[in-house]
């Protein structure tokens, strides 16, 4: 990492290309290896103030779900009929936002995107951690978490099996299935870049442990192969999966008979949700971070160009969801469905509707603009506005779903607590920290699939030029 | 029938007989398709009220012309008819003539807090109508009469004069529940000694030099007479627990025999009374212990005729507003007020819990600029009380309406500080109600916890509540098309038809919301309080609950009351949800939770949806207390924090009443499994047993025309079905229907 | 036979083979094809990067992974499905919801994540244990220079155990091939 008391040279944007040009195998080995090699003591300060301030609200998570086992889960504000508060509109926003890493490591690798390289690996990272995050409400929403292990298949002296008609019981296989095999994705992709680092430093604790990391890669062609292979498989699964997870979390609702909840749609447009918000996670933090750490020539304007396209495309998908619900409501003539969007137009928490439209569809807008797309202050906003706009579209569809459902009797109000933010807030801790950690001694960019795009691209002008030659 | 300010399905000593007395003639069957009308006219929505098939707001002080507009168009000598306004008179028109119409088949009451001359003006209209002897029966007086709060006034002038230096005062918390003009405190501390015998130390035996400790009823032994002179001897249940005297062994002791216990005083009177000896005594005193009442002890019926003429009651009703005082339905009088399942049972109409409030009609409450939470400031004859505002819909214009109960000092943990306390605004010569109340707003709000904050039936009628009046249902008018259409399944159905079946079928002609069936299922079911903070958040913990609606225009609404519990869906939806499989269908058609594999997701809570599941967010059981562990009851489990519960139809009646007729060696015949809820209830609203068993109550009753499930579009199959509510008003008079 | 045998600890370690390091992988791939067809079989090549067509220039099979994961995802989906069926019609039947015992239609989500988890699992496990991972010491790391394989630099080895070994004639094909520099290395 540079040094922050170092003069930044001003950054030249690169537009039209994936890389700045003038780069080699070496020059960007060198400079994604440099960021985090160098001996721990010497950690620059952004980085701690950051770590800490980010260890801080993990204090906080750790109390509020103290707390939360200790005294009960009345500590949230969720009632009889809200029964769902928080704890799973948290869940289902990282679970979203997790997603996108997962489809630009693997959808784009079998499409062959190569604008991917340069992203991907900190986008899986940003998968995993954000699943951790997700994957903690699931276990700790229940009244008496200790029992979770009974969902569980083992065989158990109650003789008792889990109920796999749950759509709960399918979100364990999937976020277990997904938190395993992203990991390992993303440890796969790993182990040619810690050789790398394996190599290059000079520290003994760290070649010693990038050295164990490694598990021995050294490159062969046969290895590279089988590599190659494996990756092409997993990716080829992992898409599927990360549309089945999702789709299984939407499940989690259409398969409930809830007004609101109970919409066919739910799949895609779940899934649309995710890559779109999750999009947005990416951008808000490879724009501060390509910054900090001088990566202008790797991550170009011409990456925030694509991802913005991907979001817009995401965000269309999700705005005819938001319309074929108000048409479903209206063409099933049926009255509970009816007033469903009666009241998320002018019910009590009708304020959050309309915030959800205005941060989700019309705010985003802007991304047709090419101008307003590559301006990265108003691709910032655009992208925490989004993340927002996700954030309500969950608690629209928890919340005033289950508030007012089919008995008028058992209306009511769901008004979140102390507790409910606090884990909220605290889960960005957790996030933030091994996030930090992650940048701190985990190379953030794929260094082998960057020089493979720089050879990729040199060969090709040297090709061109060979050609040119011989057409001269 | 007539009601004017009576609430007889609920208040009095004869409520419950009525209650059951009125069910059964709503009730219409194929071969009796006949129904009674019952005219209502009441300050505020009441059980009584609700179940009316014309309801007419109007202010307590003018029930007294109501009455003597009645009474002149039935023709009793000596009353004119005084000017009503527009409603009134079309009400009074309508009531006059149907009573004329059915003379010696109808009946016209009052409530107990009418004064006695319109009590007189009552059965003068009664005797007009050739009912007395016929619907209206007397005999002896039962209980010694009362002297009320004069009696109390001649005592506190009696202590100011010097003239006490002892008194003892038994189940009397007369410093709490004194009249706002009566002076109690400061007379106590006049007299030389103060005993006082009760259960509690109250506000009474703060001044007092010595107390007591009573028995609680469930603890003494005594006797008591029914309304109608039937004796019972009243037998405890247990040994006193905190060695507590009844009052029978106090006046003994005053009397001299300090050892006398409360068993042996009782025998002894009862030796007396039945003129046995020996051992014929003996064995007619076994007799009367299994029985609970003395055969034959009823009163004999006797005669009255009226002799003279009676004046009309009306005195011109003043302007301004007027406040009412009623008992609280759950607290009574206050003395109740430390007991946490009368504070958290919802209030019936408004919904409220833990709290009382000034209840007004929508229409004063724009007018005085007031919404609810509002806090004001009542002051009545000069005396002041602030209380929070509730709008009932129904109620009358210019009438308050509070309920006395509350705002106690020293009830104890459970009871202190809880709502204010209405008596101190309280007039001896207004006790029930008077004119002249003044309200002034204030710039604070309260919190008023209520377990039901929307009341309208936003146009669901036909899945929730569907009524009809008799004359529509007897005779449709076209078949309107509308023949239920079978919902197809994707799938086989289960089997059920062999073995026990259990269901449920819930008369809504008979349900007045009178909060029984709550209390009820919560003592048998060990189902704890949760305290204000936890309702107003939204988690009361009854199993069953009385949903109240409000229908039709804010001023004069219908009011429908509908109790809900575990429909136990053959579809149940919260089933296929569950991860862990804690709540599954057992062969008999129940709809089982697991209290032990319960993981806590709350699924099956979000996807029923009549709401019915209850979730223990802290843990509410107080584990610590060994009172409360004696009080619970063994056969229930007691849950824990973390885990859904619900009505489970007994279950554990049903599996007793499996044992016993095992042990029989026959087959559990129908009645002898009653829900808990079926059991309280006063009118038989509800009836529970086998759906396979063709000749069981609940299965004739089903396949009445008038059963409907709740939500049938959902097709969830519940067990348990309601009949519809048939109103029965009056086709001549168009002006309002119930 | 010019196998080195491996001798006490006292004696130098024996050599390992030969390694040339290329600086393009157009030229690696020239040099790798020209070996294979001279009929060389224990050479290898270690590149930074995956370069296209250079397993097949040296002569490596198609890798059997892609059957190691198609029996995983069948043992997986197939596993689970059997298992749930199992679990609702033989071991504890259950009435939930009045639904059929065997409600296929509600087995296929867990059925299809069995089938991606396990599908995955082969993959990298198989990957793994084909490729003969963890192994954090190989001969080859002795090459001089070879750090430079994870960064930039393009090497073939010759080993030894090759029956054409010969350390000279590999030296001259090598460097004729275009290799920047070739050494011996030891194990």
């Amino acid at each position: 990492m540079q040094s922050s008391k170092q003069l930044k040279p001003p950054v030249t944007e690169t537009y039209d290309s994936l890389l700045a040009p003038g780069q080699s195998l070496n020059s960007v080995t060198a400079k994604i290896s440099d960021i985090i090699l160098f001996p721990v003591l010497k950690t620059p300060l952004g980085w701690i103030i950051g770590f800490v301030a980010a260890g801080l609200l993990l204090m906080l998570y750790l109390y509020s779900l103290a707390t939360l086992f200790t005294v009960g889960i009345g500590i949230w504000g969720i009632n009889i009929p809200v029964a769902w508060g928080f704890d799973i509109i948290n869940f289902v926003w990282w679970i979203g936002i997790g997603h996108a890493g997962t489809l630009i490591s693997a959808i784009l690798l079998l499409f062959r995107q190569d604008w991917r390289t340069s992203i991907n690996r900190a986008a899986e990272a940003m998968t995993i951690f954000a699943v951790a995050c997700a994957g903690i409400y699931p276990l700790i929403h229940t009244g008496r978490p200790w029992l979770d292990y009974w969902f569980l298949p083992y065989p158990s002296t109650l003789g008792m099996w889990p109920q796999f008609r749950s759509p709960l019981e399918w979100d364990v296989f999937a976020i277990s299935t997904y938190a395993t095999v992203s990991v390992l994705f993303w440890f796969v992709g790993l182990v040619p870049d810690l050789a790398t680092l394996r190599d290059r430093s000079t520290s003994p604790i760290a070649k010693t442990l990038y050295g164990l990391a490694s598990l021995g890669w050294r490159g062969a062609a046969k290895h590279w192969q089988r590599y190659e292979v494996a990756s092409l498989l997993l990716a080829g699964l992992s898409t599927p999966l990360v549309l089945s997870v999702h789709s299984i979390i939407s499940f989690d609702f259409a398969v409930a008979q809830l007004p609101g909840w109970h919409v066919t749609v739910f799949p895609p447009y779940f899934v649309a949700g995710a890559v779109y918000c999750g999009f947005a996670m990416v951008i808000v933090l490879m724009i501060p971070i390509r910054r900090w750490f001088g990566l202008e020539g790797l991550i170009t304007m011409k990456h925030f160009d694509v991802m913005s396209k991907v979001m817009l495309a995401s965000g269309m998908i999700v705005t005819y969801g938001y319309f074929g619900e108000i048409f479903y409501a209206w063409y099933s003539s049926s009255i509970y469905e009816y007033y469903l969007i009666v009241n998320r137009f002018t019910g009590p928490y009708a304020w959050s509707y309309w915030s959800l439209i205005l941060f989700n569809v019309l705010i985003p807008q802007v991304l047709w603009s090419k101008k307003l797309r590559q301006n990265l202050p108003v691709l910032f906003f655009v992208s925490m506005a989004i993340n927002v706009g996700m954030w309500f579209e969950r608690w629209v569809i928890i919340v005033l779903s289950l508030h007012r459902d089919f008995l008028p009797s058992s209306w009511a109000s769901y008004t979140p607590t102390f507790y409910d933010w606090s884990t909220y807030i605290g889960s960005f801790g957790l996030f933030f920290v091994l996030f930090l950690l992650f940048i701190r001694f985990i190379p953030m960019i794929a260094i082998f699939e960057v020089r493979d795009l720089v050879h990729k691209t040199t060969a090709h002008t040297a090709e061109h030029e060979d050609s040119g030659h011989a057409g001269a | 029938m007539v009601a004017l300010d009576s609430d007889f399905t609920h208040s009095g000593a004869t409520a419950i007989r009525y209650s059951r007395d009125f069910a059964d003639k709503r009730r219409i069957t194929a071969a009796k398709p006949k129904m009674n009308r019952l005219y209502a006219a009441e300050p505020t929505p009441s059980h009584t009220g609700t179940m009316a098939d014309h309801r007419l707001a109007v202010r307590a002080a003018e029930i007294a012309s109501l009455t003597d507009a009645i009474a002149a168009g039935v023709g009793v000598a000596g009353v004119a008819a005084p000017t009503l306004d527009e409603k009134a008179s079309a009400w009074v028109k309508a009531a006059v003539a149907d009573l004329k119409a059915n003379a010696g088949k109808s009946i016209v009451i009052t409530g107990e807090t009418q004064s006695a001359a319109q009590h007189a003006l009552v059965l003068a209209i009664n005797n007009a109508l050739g009912n007395l002897g016929k619907t209206v029966t007397f005999t002896a007086p039962v209980a010694p009469a009362a002297t009320g709060n004069a009696g109390l006034k001649a005592l506190v002038d009696e202590i100011n004069a010097g003239a006490v230096s002892l008194l003892v005062i038994s189940d009397a918390n007369i410093v709490y529940n004194a009249p706002g003009d009566i002076d109690v405190k400061s007379a106590l501390a006049k007299v030389a000694t103060v005993v006082h015998h009760g259960l509690y130390a109250d506000e009474t035996s703060e001044g007092a030099a010595w107390h007591i400790n009573g028995a609680h009823y469930l603890e003494s032994w005594g006797d008591s007479r029914a309304f109608d002179g039937t004796a019972a001897i009243q037998q405890p249940l247990i040994a006193p627990l905190y060695e507590g005297k009844t009052l029978l062994e106090v006046v003994a002791a005053l009397s001299g025999n300090t050892s006398a216990n409360g068993h042996d005083l009782v025998k002894a009177y009862w030796k007396t009374a039945l003129g046995t000896d020996g051992y014929a005594f003996d064995k007619e005193w076994q007799i009367i212990l299994h029985d609970g009442t003395v055969k034959a002890s009823a009163s004999a019926s006797s005669s009255a005729t009226l002799t003279g003429t009676i004046a009309a009651t009306a005195t011109p009703a003043s302007e301004g507003l007027e406040i009412v005082f009623r008992a609280d339905s759950s607290l009574r009088d206050g003395s109740a007020a430390n007991n946490g399942w009368l504070q958290e049972v919802p209030k019936p109409i408004t919904k409220l819990v833990w709290d009382n409030a000034a209840q007004v009609s929508p229409a004063t409450a724009k007018t005085l600029g007031v919404v609810a939470t509002d806090v004001v400031e009542l002051s009545f004859q000069g005396r002041t009380v602030k209380a929070p505002i509730w709008i009932v819909p129904g109620q009358a214009d210019n009438t308050v309406v509070v309920h006395l109960g509350f705002g106690r000092t020293k009830a104890g943990k459970v009871g202190d500080g809880v709502g204010f306390n209405a008596y101190t605004l309280r007039g001896s010569d207004s006790l029930w109600h008077g004119t002249g109340l003044e309200v002034k707003k204030t710039t604070e709000t309260y919190k008023l916890a209520t377990t039901q904050e929307h009341t309208n039936l936003e146009g669901r009628d036909e899945d929730i509540y569907p009524t009809k009046t008799l004359a529509d249902f007897l005779h449709p008018e076209h078949h309107e098309g509308h023949k239920k259409h079978e919902i197809i399944s994707l799938f086989p159905e289960y089997d059920y038809s062999k073995g026990y079946q259990w269901g449920m079928q819930i008369d809504l002609n008979a349900c007045n919301g009178c909060n029984a069936c709550v209390v009820a299922c919560q003592a048998e079911n060990n189902i704890p309080i949760v305290g204000k903070e936890q309702v107003l958040v939204g988690r009361e913990m009854h199993w069953i609950r009385i949903d109240t609606y409000f229908s039709g225009d804010a001023e004069s609404p219908s009011i429908y009351q509908i109790p809900v519990a575990c429909m136990h869906c053959e579809h149940a939806p919260c089933e296929i949800v569950c991860p862990v499989a804690a709540t599954v269908h057992d062969d008999e058609g129940l709809n089982s939770m697991v209290y032990n594999r319960c993981v806590g997701t709350k699924y099956c809570s979000n996807n029923c949806p009549y709401k019915v599941r209850r979730f223990n967010f802290f843990q509410y059981v107080d584990e610590e207390t060994p009172s409360l562990k004696l009080q619970r009851n063994p056969d229930v489990t007691v849950r824990v924090r973390g885990v859904m519960e619900k009505c489970t139809y007994c279950v554990q009646r049903i599996n007793e009443a499996r044992i016993d007729a095992d042990r029989e060696r026959r087959e559990i015949t129908d009645g002898q499994v009653v829900s808990a809820c079926q059991q309280a209830c006063p009118s038989q609203a509800i009836v529970f047993g086998n759906i396979n068993d063709a000749s069981a109550r609940v299965s004739q009753l089903k396949a009445l025309e008038s059963k409907f499930t709740m939500l049938d579009p959902l097709n969830t199959k519940p067990r348990t079905s309601y009949m519809i509510r048939l109103t029965n008003p009056n086709p001549e008079f168009s002006g309002k229907t119930e | 036979m010019s196998k080195a045998m491996s001798k006490a600890a006292t004696d130098s370690p024996a050599t390992y083979g030969i390694m040339a390091e290329f600086t393009e992988s157009s030229a690696l791939i020239h040099a790798a094809e020209h070996l294979r067809d001279a009929g060389y079989t224990k050479v290898e090549a270690y590149t930074p990067i995956p370069v296209h067509g250079l397993d097949v220039a040296i002569g490596h099979k198609p890798s059997r992974l892609p059957w190691l994961v198609l029996a995983g995802g069948l043992t997986g989906s197939s596993g689970l499905f059997a298992f749930m069926t199992w679990v609702n019609l033989v071991d504890y039947p259950m009435n939930i919801g009045g639904r059929p015992h065997f409600s296929w239609p509600a087995f296929v989500p867990i059925t299809f994540e069995g089938m991606v988890l396990f599908s995955a699992l082969a993959a990298v496990f198989g990957l793994f244990l084909i490729c003969g991972f963890p192994r954090p010491y190989h001969p080859v790391f002795n090459a001089p220079g070879f750090e430079r394989a994870t960064t930039d630099g393009f090497f073939l080895c010759i080993e030894t155990s090759d029956p054409l070994y010969d350390a000279a004639k590999a030296k001259s094909i090598l460097t004729g091939l275009g290799a920047t520099a070739v050494n011996e290395f030891s194990e």
